[in-house]
């Protein structure tokens, strides 16, 4: 009985949070985006090095690390 | 001590269970819900684990989940930062699935298991494949070459394994990767990124490398094998169902192959697209392998991540760099992540001594005779049981011999895409109808695609033309593509490849005594060691699990005989058990899946 309106909202709801992250990507990602693209390059989409190979930067090597999402 | 390890939330959600350093049981959440590359919380895979072992998830000591989700979420950020205005829909797409799932991967696995927070850790992505690698193989000390699509920020990475640990050296990033530049060719090809890998692998022997160049008019490969990639070619950083712009299609010359066509046609130009993407590929993973090699002193070299699965690349080796073994982990690809994740906590953070090698893929489900008999009785399908092994090994022999098809049902399913003698559609090798056959009639499948031979150990240098000196590890998990003996290649006409190799996977009686005995029956009456094999599933269908799958698999199919262990089914006993879930699944990954 409730399976139509449950699907309607799921719809609806869908449409709503892509509305509302779009509102956030030229909100809240814009201003961040603008600065970020005249001074960063952290997709080396700009540098053509010798080797796109770079050092290894995580340290995931203790219990206390491993327990980290980041 | 028991370590849990898990991957899920991206393709082939898995589960692995590591006891005291020794993989026990691993597998992937399609075989159990039967939908292909799910992607989901692998509950079914890890009750398996546990059953498997006779214990509950109080027993596991630790619980590793494959990668690292907060440094992932950081880069899909920085991405869409750079990308700006472009990376709109993919923004939206890619934070709805985070925002809904992915972000909360610590509370799932925490609510779903309901294990303290301090049993839960974390690997990092490319750890988690080089750990698969390193701590299953044979090698007390091997250099470690990661190479996948993306895991958090890391493409590649470059090692050393010693003893219990694994010191990475190098990463190279996102959004330069041999993954997805391969992907990028596979959906130019026409094919579905993320399913369509194998099929562009495939194709590749019926083009020639022409299009080398044009393909590095896009991208710059380092001495050392390191891709930089020039973005203005690439779109799958900021677009969320294209993986290449109207620049590429300009470079290389006509426009994507429709993907509609799917196998209806071989263009000749698309298969020239294929085998130069190949070139590039096995170009790249050389020069990566050799400079490996020559900065770490190690002649033992582990693969790992979804482009270790590129079996031709891999067949190469040996004979071009300096390395003299090969190990890749059966489950190569992000599947085997969650193996990877339990051995990287068991020896790099806890330090528990190594047990021997992974020498099989065997660590599936099994069904005992009284199980299988049981789901036949119940069904009223008509069987025939041997009693006696030897006369059921010359049953199947006599079967291939008169030209059927047989699907083979026996011991633990294997771990990884491979079918390795446990789930798999067999056939004579000799035969030379059997790949129309198999691909036409029962696989419903690609009718260029090629089949792969298991071969008697004991006589695969006989048959294949293997490199010296190697021991050929991955060619126990059918990872080595390499020529067949050309004085043999008009005997194993359904086996051999347009251009004369094959996918070989070398048959040992101490792993898979029954799959060798059948081999064996079938070399003593007709001179060859070699069988057709091919995984027991219909195109889409995940491999069979169940004896209701593998018959209902059977009754679809045109297939002649079913063996369920040492049970005989004919094609007369024909029909669908209703109550068995099935689906078929043809699409791959959408672009945003495939990088986020």
């Amino acid at each position: 009985m409730f399976q139509p309106v449950f699907a309607f909202l799921e719809r609806f709801g869908n449409v709503v949070g892509r509305l509302a992250l779009s509102l956030v990507y030229f909100v809240a990602v814009a201003p961040v985006a603008l600065v970020y693209k005249l001074f960063g390059d952290a997709l080396m989409i700009k540098a053509k090095p010798a080797t796109s190979y770079r050092e290894w930067e995580s340290v995931n090597d203790t219990l206390e690390d491993a327990r980290r999402q980041d | 001590m028991y370590v849990l390890g898990l991957s899920f939330y991206y393709h082939d959600g898995s589960a692995a269970l590591v006891k005291d350093g020794t993989l026990v049981a691993a597998g992937e959440e399609e075989r159990f819900t039967r939908r292909k590359h799910d992607p989901g919380f692998p509950a079914k895979a890890i009750q398996f684990c546990l059953d498997h072992e006779g214990i509950t998830i109080d027993d596991v000591d630790y619980v590793v989940f494959y990668e690292k989700p907060f440094i992932k979420f950081e880069r899909l950020l920085i991405t869409a930062f750079q990308t700006f205005p472009k990376s709109l829909r993919v923004f939206r797409e890619s934070m709805l699935a985070w925002m809904q799932k992915k972000l909360w991967v610590k509370s799932h696995i925490l609510e779903a298991l309901k294990i303290p927070k301090s049993k839960l850790l974390f690997a990092d992505h490319h750890m988690s494949h080089a750990a698969a690698s390193f701590f299953s193989s044979p090698f007390e000390e091997a250099a470690v070459l990661t190479l996948d699509g993306a895991g958090e920020w890391t493409t590649s990475t470059m090692g050393v394994g010693r003893g219990t640990k694994i010191e990475i050296q190098k990463e190279m990033r996102f959004p330069h990767s041999v993954g997805l530049l391969y992907s990028a060719f596979t959906a130019y090809c026409g094919f579905e990124v993320n399913e369509g890998e194998y099929k562009l692998m495939g194709m590749a022997p019926y083009g020639e490398p022409k299009y080398v160049d044009r393909i590095k008019k896009m991208i710059k490969i380092g001495e050392d094998g390191s891709l930089w990639q020039d973005m203005k070619y690439f779109a799958y950083h900021w677009s969320a169902t294209t993986s290449f712009t109207p620049a590429f299609e300009e470079v290389m010359g006509q426009p994507a192959r429709d993907p509609a066509l799917d196998d209806k046609s071989l263009d000749p130009f698309y298969c020239d697209v294929a085998m130069s993407i190949q070139k590039v590929t096995e170009e790249i993973v050389i020069k990566m392998v050799d400079h490996l090699v020559k900065t770490t002193g190690c002649k033992n070299v582990c693969l790992a991540g979804g482009v270790a699965l590129n079996s031709v690349a891999n067949g190469k080796l040996v004979d071009a760099t300096g390395a003299e073994q090969i190990y890749i982990h059966p489950a190569a690809g992000d599947d085997g992540g969650a193996a990877g994740a339990a051995y990287w906590a068991t020896h790099h953070i806890l330090d528990v001594p190594r047990a021997p090698a992974l020498d099989h893929a065997y660590l599936g489900t099994e069904y005992s005779d009284a199980q299988i008999e049981e789901f036949l009785s119940t069904n009223h399908i008509a069987f025939q049981k041997y009693d006696d092994d030897a006369e059921f090994y010359d049953r199947v022999s006599d079967d291939l011999i008169a030209g059927k098809v047989g699907g083979w049902f026996r011991g633990r399913f294997e771990w990884g895409p491979r079918a390795l003698g446990s789930r798999s559609i067999i056939a004579d090798a000799s035969n030379a109808e059997m790949k129309e056959i198999v691909n036409a009639k029962i696989k419903f499948r690609e009718a260029f695609r090629p089949f792969a031979p298991s071969v008697l150990q004991e006589h695969a240098r006989e048959w294949f033309v293997l490199p010296e000196g190697d021991e050929c590890w991955p060619a126990r998990f059918m990872l080595y593509v390499v020529p067949v003996q050309p004085d043999k290649r008009d005997k194993l006409v359904a086996i051999t490849h347009v251009d004369g190799s094959g996918r070989l996977q070398t048959v040992y009686a101490d792993t898979n005594p029954g799959y060798h005995a059948m081999i064996s029956s079938f070399h003593s009456k007709t001179g060859i060691p070699v069988v057709l094999n091919t995984s027991f599933n219909l195109k889409g269908e995940p491999i069979v699990e169940t004896p209701a799958q593998a018959f209902n698999t059977f009754s679809r199919s045109e297939m002649d005989v079913l063996y369920l262990g040492n049970y005989v089914v004919t094609a007369d006993a024909k029909k669908i058990i209703d109550s068995t879930p099935f689906m078929l699944r043809h699409e791959g990954d959408r672009v945003a899946e495939m990088v986020s």
